[in-house]
Parts: structure tokens; C-alpha cells; sequence
């Protein structure tokens, strides 16, 4: 009998192949913007490339988690605006920032309890209970800022978004929070049991996982993420807009879908997602840079959609 | 029997338990699926729940393990009556179910699947990897599962492997009494055999074991009491060996 135990994969997160293929639609893609602009490839450009990921980290690898558990949360967008306007509107009340970005953190976990409450004990679809705490999220957004961009925040605000040399602290924290992430995917019980989860809800719900509880986990990290991407963003234009991140939930969504991991659940890695982040902003970046309208940045970032969708297929049948 | 004394044994107690259901009954859209079934097995070693698809085997299972709550009745394990529906406490009383499909996660390890939701971990949560390791490798050695190693996937196993992985994670909570949902449906023979032996082994031990069944050749080999249910009520009730094969498959049939 062949009793192995050493096999490394036991407690992997990324299931063989859909690495391989997140690797390849990466490094494909950035060959290809190697062709096509090498100037792409200085190194500014690259470490703001790293930059705007990681600003954006928090709410990726929050919605990463919360698909491996199967479900999605479309309201990342709304939240984090309506996090950066509370926080905005408190630091103006007078709050410190550290209170005000308190609020605003508890304010973005309350919009992921509302998803929990609608899509786990109503048992609304994702799509229908996250679309409604959007609604309210971006609602709330409007009313408490009047509709306007709320400014003249504290100068001293800009340390978390812009602070920190040579290598920026946001830089540091989204990086870390990756690590952190990918660890804990692997080898932390909350975390495998969300895989477990995703990959047999019915398995894990017999065994005596409290799956209820791993959801509203997973919603609160997609929400905390989302708050904190809010926050981040008022840090760094030191004014805070009701009606920004409108893209934001999807492409969340599809950072991690290019980064390996499944719709469907129990599949996929933080590190995956947060690379499938940088494709996505490399796009952007890369629109600008080569003075092509934005409009075809979307376009860009489909293709890398689609391909990597096709790679990490289960069923490999041409059509 | 086997092995030298590791961390596995002593395996429940070295006492059959004994098991005793009073008039359990369920009832599905106004159809009783199982009704007032009673019976009482002092000495339980190893009894087949035999019967028809649609006979009930399975719902009277569920609610022994107290995954179904029954509609009325009660189930009395070792003197001691157990609630209703409540599968972790029948649980915590040594009382393991293993259901026909497994329930396992097919894109995870062995590893992963043996200590589904009773992963052994450090205080902040860690899972204590090498800890769990050892314990699956001691595992598959003492009931000589025909496992690979514990890293392998549960998709890339057979159906007879991954049944050992069902049968394997109910020991690994050391049960006073398990329960087997048809443990050979669909299996080759040769693995049907390494599921009987396996049970053998763990009568032995002194494990209480009740399997559904369709197949009189199973009940021959490794049951010692046969239950016989149709349509949802007890119609035997005996000691074996008595009644030939083709005694019990007309039994079955009616």
C-alpha cells in the first residue's frame, strides 16, 4: 500500500490545474502588453500597478472567500462608497479619524449582516439579496452627502493611502493581507471548511459545519473588505464621492474568476484573485498609457475574462 | 484481531450496546413512510435492516441517528432515551450514520474528508496537520483501508475507497454504534468484500453495527439479526443464521 503523506496538497487551496491556467492567462498577459508597450514595464509603472491593487486588495480577497463558499456579492461597489462617506461626513462632525474610520468599518459590516440576513436566512438568491443592499447602500450614500463629494477631509488622512517610504504602508497592508489570506485558506479551519463547504454544502452541513456561521463570515469579509477599499480611496483624494465604485463589485467578480477561482464554489486561491486584480488594473492602466479610449478597457479585461473562464473549465469539451 | 494499541483504541466499549426503538413513526404528505416500528436489541452486534426500495430502511436509520425526527415514537440507546431529531447528541453518544453517497467533498483530500467538521486544531485555530496525518495513517493501517496516501483527492478515488472514506471518518470518532446506509450499493466485489471485512472487524471490537441492505448474500455473511421491513412496517424479526437465502430474498420481495 502506497501511504504517502507527504504530499504537500493535502491542505491545498489551489486545485492543480486552475494555478497553472491563473499562471498562464497572467504571464500571457503580460507578454502580450510586453509586445505591444514595453514601456508598460518600467519600474513606476509597474510599482503603481502594485499600488492600485492593493488599494483595492481588501475587497478582492473578501469577495474571493465568500465565492469559494458559492456566492457573490454584488453590493462591494455601494458599500465602499458608503463607507468612505460616512467616514468622510464623521471626520467633518468632528470624529477622530481613527473613531470615524471606526464607524465607517462598522457601517460596511452592517450592509454584509443585511446581505447575510437576506441571502441566508430569507434565502434570496445572491444576485437578488446583494442587488438590493446595493440599493440601500447607494441610497444612503446620496442622502447622508446630499449628492455631492464631501471634501476638506483631515490632511493627516493621507498616511493610510499615500504614506510610507520607499515602499508605500497600503502597499505593505494589501501584500500582507494576501499572505495572510492565502495561509489561512490553507490552513485554518474557518477557512478549509469554507472550501469544504463550497464544494458540498450537504457534506458539510451532515458533519456538523455550522454553514449559516460561514457565511456570514464570508458576507462580513466581503463587506469589511469593501469598507476598507472605501476608506483607502477617501484617504488618498482626501474627499469622499456617493457615486464612485459603481464598477467596482464586478470587477471584483472578475478578478477572481481570472484568478482561478470557481463561481460554483470550493475552488480558487487569495493570491489568484489578487493577480487577477492586477490584470484588470494593468487594463486600465494600460488604456490610458497607450492613449486608446478607456471605453475599450472593458473590452480588454472580457478577453481576459473569457480565456481565463475557459482554462479553469471543469469540463474541457469544445463546446 | 488487530493491532497493537494505538491512539485509535480502545474503540467504544468492548460491550454490544443495546439498542431499542418504541412505535417510531414517519409520516410524508399524510403517507406513513415508517409506522410504529418496534423493536429491542439487548446484544446488538451486527443487525441487517433488510427490505424494498421505498420500505423505509433508510428513514428508520435517519432517525435512529436523529437526522429525521420521527412523527411519534422513541429510540432507547443503552438505557438512556434519546432526543428527538437531534443528531449531535445521538452523536455524542457514540451513534455514527454513514449515508449512501458518502457525504463527501469531492475536490478535497482524504485528509480533508476524514476530519470533516472535527478537524483537529490548535487554539487559534490552526489545523494540527501532522497530528491529523498520523492519526489517518494509523487509521488505514489498523482497518487496513485500501486507501493511497491521505493527500489524494476523493474525485480520483473508486467508489469501494471512497465508502472507506466514509467509514473511516465515522471511527475516527471512536462510535459505540454505526449505522450504514446500503455501505455495498454499487461497489465491485472485491470491494464489497473490504466493507464487510471491515465491519466484521469492528463487530469484533465490539462496535454495534446496522446496515440497509437489498442483498440476502450480505446478510448471510456478516448480519447476526435481521430486521425485515415493508412498506414502512417491521414483518421480521429474527436471530440468524435461520432462513436460507432464498428464504430471505421471498421475504424481501413481499
Amino acid at each position: 500500500m502506497n501511504r504517502s503523506s507527504s504530499s504537500p496538497d493535502s491542505a491545498s487551496a489551489l486545485s492543480d490545474h486552475r494555478a497553472i491556467s491563473t499562471a498562464t492567462v497572467f504571464f500571457a498577459y503580460l507578454a502580450a502588453i510586453a509586445l505591444y508597450r514595453p514601456s508598460f514595464f518600467s519600474g513606476t509603472n509597474l510599482s503603481s500597478l502594485l499600488y492600485y491593487a492593493c488599494l483595492l486588495a481588501p475587497a478582492v480577497l473578501g469577495a474571493q472567500m465568500l465565492m469559494v463558499l458559492g456566492l457573490f456579492d454584488l453590493s462591494a461597489g455601494a458599500v465602499a462608497a458608503v463607507s468612505g462617506v460616512v467616514a468622510a461626513q464623521a471626520m467633518i462632525s468632528g470624529y477622530t479619524i481613527p473613531l470615524a474610520i471606526l464607524i465607517a468599518l462598522v457601517c460596511g459590516l452592517a450592509f454584509g449582516l443585511v446581505n447575510w440576513l437576506l441571502v441566508s436566512r430569507l434565502r434570496l438568491p445572491a444576485l437578488i439579496g446583494t442587488l438590493i443592499t446595493a440599493g440601500v447602500a447607494k441610497a444612503v450614500a446620496l442622502g447622508i452627502s446630499n449628492g455631492v463629494v464631501v471634501g476638506g477631509l483631515p490632511l493627516q488622512l493621507d498616511v493610510l493611502a499615500l504614506g510610507g517610504t520607499p515602499i508605500r504602508y497600503a502597499v505593505m497592508f494589501g501584500v500582507l493581507l494576501c499572505m495572510l489570506a492565502e495561509v489561512a485558506s490553507r490552513y485554518h479551519v474557518v477557512f478549509r471548511r469554507m472550501y469544504q463547504t463550497g464544494d458540498n454544502r450537504e457534506a458539510a452541513e451532515m458533519s456538523g459545519i455550522n454553514v449559516k456561521c460561514l457565511e456570514l463570515t464570508g458576507f462580513l469579509l466581503a463587506s469589511g473588505g469593501a469598507a476598507m477599499v472605501g476608506i483607502l480611496q477617501i484617504s488618498r483624494t482626501l474627499s469622499a464621492s456617493p457615486t464612485i465604485f459603481n464598477d467596482l463589485a464586478l470587477e471584483v467578480i472578475a478578478a477572481c474568476v481570472i484568478g482561478g477561482t470557481s463561481v460554483r464554489g470550493g475552488k480558487g486561491w487569495p493570491i489568484g484573485a489578487f493577480l487577477g486584480m492586477m490584470v484588470i488594473v494593468a487594463s486600465r492602466n494600460l488604456a490610458v498609457q497607450s492613449g486608446v479610449d478607456i471605453f475599450w478597457r472593458d473590452l480588454a479585461i472580457a478577453l481576459v475574462v473569457l480565456a481565463s473562464a475557459l482554462l479553469t473549465r471543469d469540463d474541457k469539451k469544445l463546446l | 484481531m488487530i493491532h497493537k494499541s494505538g491512539q485509535l483504541s480502545p474503540l467504544g466499549g468492548r460491550f454490544p450496546g443495546s439498542l431499542s426503538v418504541k412505535s417510531l413513526t414517519k409520516v410524508y404528505d399524510g403517507a406513513p413512510v415508517v409506522s410504529e416500528v418496534s423493536f429491542s436489541l439487548p446484544q446488538l452486534r451486527v443487525v441487517a435492516l433488510a427490505g424494498g426500495n421505498g420500505s423505509g430502511k433508510s428513514t428508520l436509520l435517519k432517525m435512529i441517528a436523529g437526522v429525521t425526527s420521527p412523527d411519534a415514537g422513541s429510540v432507547v440507546w443503552n438505557e438512556e432515551s434519546l432526543p428527538a431529531g437531534d443528531c449531535k447528541s445521538a452523536r455524542s453518544r457514540g451513534i455514527e450514520l454513514i449515508h449512501q453517497d458518502g457525504g463527501l467533498c469531492h475536490e478535497r483530500s482524504i485528509l480533508e474528508n476524514l476530519f470533516l467538521g472535527r478537524e483537529h486544531v490548535s487554539r487559534i485555530g490552526l489545523l494540527r496537520m501532522s497530528h491529523m496525518r498520523s492519526l489517518a495513517d494509523e487509521l488505514i493501517a489498523r482497518y487496513e483501508l485500501p486507501l493511497p496516501g491521505v493527500g489524494a483527492k476523493v474525485r480520483h478515488l473508486s467508489g469501494g475507497q471512497r465508502k472507506a472514506v466514509a467509514i473511516g471518518r465515522a471511527l475516527l470518532s471512536k462510535p459505540r454504534l454505526l449505522l450504514l446506509d446500503e455501505p455495498t450499493a454499487a461497489l465491485g466485489v472485491k470491494e464489497q468484500q473490504m466493507v464487510l471485512r471491515t465491519l466484521r472487524e469492528l463487530a469484533a471490537e465490539g462496535v454495534g453495527i446496522v446496515l440497509c441492505t437489498h442483498s440476502p448474500d450480505e446478510i448471510v455473511e456478516v448480519a447476526e439479526h435481521l430486521l425485515v421491513l415493508s412498506r414502512g412496517e417491521l414483518i421480521g424479526n429474527l436471530t440468524l443464521p435461520g432462513p436460507t437465502k432464498a428464504e430471505l430474498a421471498l421475504m424481501m420481495s413481499t
